[in-house]
């Protein structure tokens, strides 16, 4: 027991689990405290999502994806569509809508970009993501460019929160999206355990060695990459039902840079790093912003976490659990 | 003959006088104990707590030139009416946060309302954020003055008929619409047999408002047929550092008039490569905002001669100091407290401060006790204050209700030495009414310009006329 706690903390499901559950319990106490820190954990668990598709690309596959913005804003581009061109505000059908048109992209763009590895496919991604970008920027008599397409405040089964109060209606929102992600996780956890996930494992640690043992690489980080875009539209179409508006800026370079700082602060190398990372990003992003310089601030940090953590804060989690359980086993 | 009041009569009349007199005075006691007495007026306990103001700028990056100036005025404000013994004796206390993405603006936004249990907002200046922070405010009911964001999308659709929050600065459409009306009138555009236009205008929402507000405007004025556009251009805003493209295609079409709404760096860049081209010689540029903000960084050496706009809101010399003493006083203390000289973000953040103070006073006369958001509303509605750029008025009814509106001002540019900058020079006032829609016009907005205020020029101006 205490073996496999040491192996596995943060990558086994159960502490996913614990962690998320934890979250959950907490947010009515820090709500009732802190009503501004709830609406940060509501920000937090909303880009559990993304973090997580995009460590599967780059945890996982080895492959880091400087465009994940992109994704993000097809998500909410599709939200945004669908009710502007169609009346629907139902979450549930505008998931259903992010994931079939993310699906779409990915099938478009992946088929070329996941030829390329290491630098070539971060700025490959990139450009195709700014191309995006600058899309929804000109056609503004379509997406409304920068004054955005404005969306009500979504329905879940056809139930209209409308009437709600803030309070109220945040609650439904952060169990809502809660919920979502313990599914979310359960999913990603069942695919980088199972031998597909092992497969891309086995591509990140040795391309070579894959392809020569019959793996063939480019189906899996094609497959790899249709999940990791879906991932990341969901949480397009969450943080624009958060936010309820939708402009250009969530398929900007900055949130594919949003994307790749939250996981690297997690750890991208244990499963529970994303988790851990997004809503440690939003804590400490909502708390520089006292501050005049707090860009400055995210930069020192992002610094501080190259040089004395690269692991992450999952990765020094683990060195804690180990420590602990080393000097407790030396006592006992 | 004249006739010479003798003593007798004088007595006569000093005693008819003082029976009517009495009588009248009697009989108005009597009606008066008729009357129940008026109430003592009821005056509760103010609470001595501070009142709580939230403050949300650009700090960094490239609006910062907006932002800080914005952040600064409302900051003086605070200072000034807190050391004349706060609103009716309470001192305001201020937080300041970041404007960033929508995302994360709303998100600060709702830290500053949930956690910081602000009592009003003043904040903004990027248009993508007003209708992300507008319906929030609505739902969080937290009384709220945007500053900027100006686009007339903003109570047009997203919150049309809004409660909780106001904006200071003129719509957006009254930018291009003033800067063109300007121009026609410095310029002397009417004596023209045909004009040539040329366009630059940053590649996003307000490049494309400033655009088709000021072209239908001369479209308009001048009569359709006299205006010839020889080119256009929307360069990515804060994109383009290098214009020398651009200002050569200019100059090679050989426009009479070039208008841009190019504002920030992007002016910048563009003024100080088009000189080295000769550009402002061989025509005149005409821009709605380029001397709106922080001037002495953003048209330090800006040519003279040309038409300079404020994006229709305020310059720090207008109304002239000694006509008008509010002006004086706010550009005095703005300088003594940080050292440079006010613009249009600063004076907005400053009115909106001294609205609130204003319609807390005026709730409170009529109520007599600190008043609730229900009641700062309520007396804000219609209301009218002089601010540093002259009277703002808040608008009441639809459409754009809860927009202040005040007049504008277009000039000519021209170097101070007193400053060490480019000024406003010859300033024309254009009257906020004869160019924005009035209260109540029932039309619907413009499907290619996407405003009220285009479609209402279109169907209501009358061709060849100057509306002001």
């Amino acid at each position: 027991m205490v073996e496999r706690l040491k192996r596995f903390f943060g990558d086994d499901i159960k502490t996913n689990f614990i962690f998320l559950t934890i979250i959950a319990i907490l947010y009515p106490i820090i709500y009732v405290f802190s009503p501004g820190w709830g609406v940060v954990l509501g920000h937090g668990v909303t880009w559990i999502s993304a973090l997580l598709g995009f460590n599967l690309l780059f945890g996982y596959t080895g492959l880091l994806s400087f465009g994940h913005a992109l994704f993000l804003g097809v998500g909410a581009y599709t939200v945004g569509f669908m009710y502007k061109y169609l009346g629907i505000n139902n979450i549930e059908l505008h998931l259903l809508g992010g994931i079939l048109s993310s699906t779409v992209v990915a099938l478009i763009i992946g088929p070329i970009v996941v030829r390329y590895t290491r630098i070539f496919f971060a700025i490959f991604m990139l450009a195709i993501a700014q191309i995006l970008w600058s899309l929804y920027y000109k056609f503004y008599w379509v997406t409304g460019g920068t004054d955005g397409i404005k969306i009500p405040r979504f329905s879940i089964l056809g139930i209209s929160l409308e009437k709600l109060d803030f309070a109220t209606y945040h609650h439904v929102y952060f169990y809502f999206v809660t919920g979502l992600t313990f599914i979310l996780v359960y999913i990603m956890w069942r695919i980088i355990n199972s031998p597909f996930g092992l497969t891309l494992k086995s591509i990140r640690d040795n391309e070579t060695r894959a392809r020569f043992i019959g793996v063939d690489i480019y189906r899996a980080r094609l497959y790899a990459f249709i999940i990791s875009a879906i991932y990341a539209s969901i949480t397009g179409v969450l943080a624009v039902n958060h936010h309820r508006l939708v402009t250009p800026d969530i398929a900007y370079w900055t949130t594919s840079g949003k994307v790749v700082f939250a996981t690297l602060l997690g750890g991208a190398r244990i499963f529970i790093g994303p988790i851990v990372g997004s809503f440690v990003f939003h804590i400490i992003e909502s708390f520089a912003m006292k501050f005049i310089y707090w860009q400055m601030v995210m930069g020192i940090l992002i610094i501080a976490i190259v040089i004395l953590m690269p692991g992450g804060i999952a990765h020094l989690a683990r060195t804690l659990v180990d420590v602990v359980v080393s000097h407790r086993r030396r006592g006992g | 003959m004249s006739k010479k009041t003798g003593r007798r009569d004088f007595l006569k009349g000093l005693v008819s006088g003082l029976v009517v007199g009495g009588i009248a005075g009697v009989a108005g006691t009597e009606i008066y104990r008729g009357l129940a007495p008026p109430p003592p007026p009821v005056r509760e306990e103010i609470p001595t707590t501070p009142i709580k103001a939230g403050i949300q700028a650009y700090l960094t990056g490239g609006g910062a030139l907006w932002g800080k100036p914005m952040m600064q005025g409302a900051i003086l404000a605070i200072e000034e009416i807190n050391e004349r013994g706060g609103i009716l004796g309470r001192k305001i206390e201020y937080v300041v946060k970041s404007e960033t993405s929508p995302e994360e603006t709303v998100r600060e936004y709702r830290t500053l309302v949930l956690d910081e249990k602000i009592d009003f907002y003043v904040g903004l200046i990027s248009s993508s954020n007003t209708p992300a922070v507008g319906p929030v405010a609505e739902e969080l009911q937290t009384l709220t003055f945007f500053v900027d964001g100006c686009t007339d999308f903003l109570f047009e659709s997203v919150v049309p008929d809004p409660r909780f929050c106001f904006r200071i600065t003129n719509i957006q459409s009254a930018d291009g619409v003033a800067a063109a009306i300007g121009a026609i009138k410095l310029l002397n555009l009417t004596e023209k047999d045909k004009v040539r236009i040329a366009h630059i205008h940053p590649d996003y929402a307000y490049g494309r408002n400033a655009h088709a507000h000021m072209q239908i405007t001369f479209e308009k004025v001048l009569g359709k047929d006299r205006v010839e556009v020889v080119y256009e251009a929307f360069p990515g805003l804060f994109k383009i550092t290098d214009f020398s493209p651009y200002i050569t295609e200019i100059i090679a079409n050989r426009p009479d008039i070039l208008a841009s709404s190019l504002w920030g760096a992007d002016v910048v860049n563009f003024y100080k490569q088009a000189i080295g081209y000769g550009l402002f010689e061989k025509m005149k540029y005409v821009s709605c905002i380029a001397h709106a903000a922080s001037p002495a960084e953003a048209v330090k050496d800006f040519p003279d001669g040309h038409i300079a706009g404020v994006h229709a809101n305020y310059f720090f010399l207008y109304p002239e100091w000694d006509k008008y003493p509010i002006n004086k006083s706010f550009v005095n203390n703005y300088y003594r407290r940080w050292g440079t000289y006010p613009d249009s973000p600063s004076e907005g953040a400053y009115v909106a401060v001294y609205l609130y103070k204003n319609a807390v006073e005026k709730a409170y006369t009529m109520i007599g006790r600190f008043p609730e958001v229900d009641d700062i509303i309520r007396a804000l509605e219609g209301m009218t204050i002089y601010g540093p750029a002259g009277p703002i008025h808040v608008r009441a009814e639809k459409p754009n209700k809860h927009q202040c509106y005040k007049d504008g001002i277009v000039g000519i540019s021209k170097y101070d030495p007193r400053f060490g900058f480019s000024v406003l020079d010859k300033p024309i006032v254009i009257p906020i009414s004869k160019i924005t829609v009035p209260e109540g016009w029932e039309g619907t907005p413009d499907p290619k310009a996407g405003t009220l205020a285009y479609s209402w020029i279109r169907e209501t101006w009358r061709e060849g006329v100057v509306p002001v």
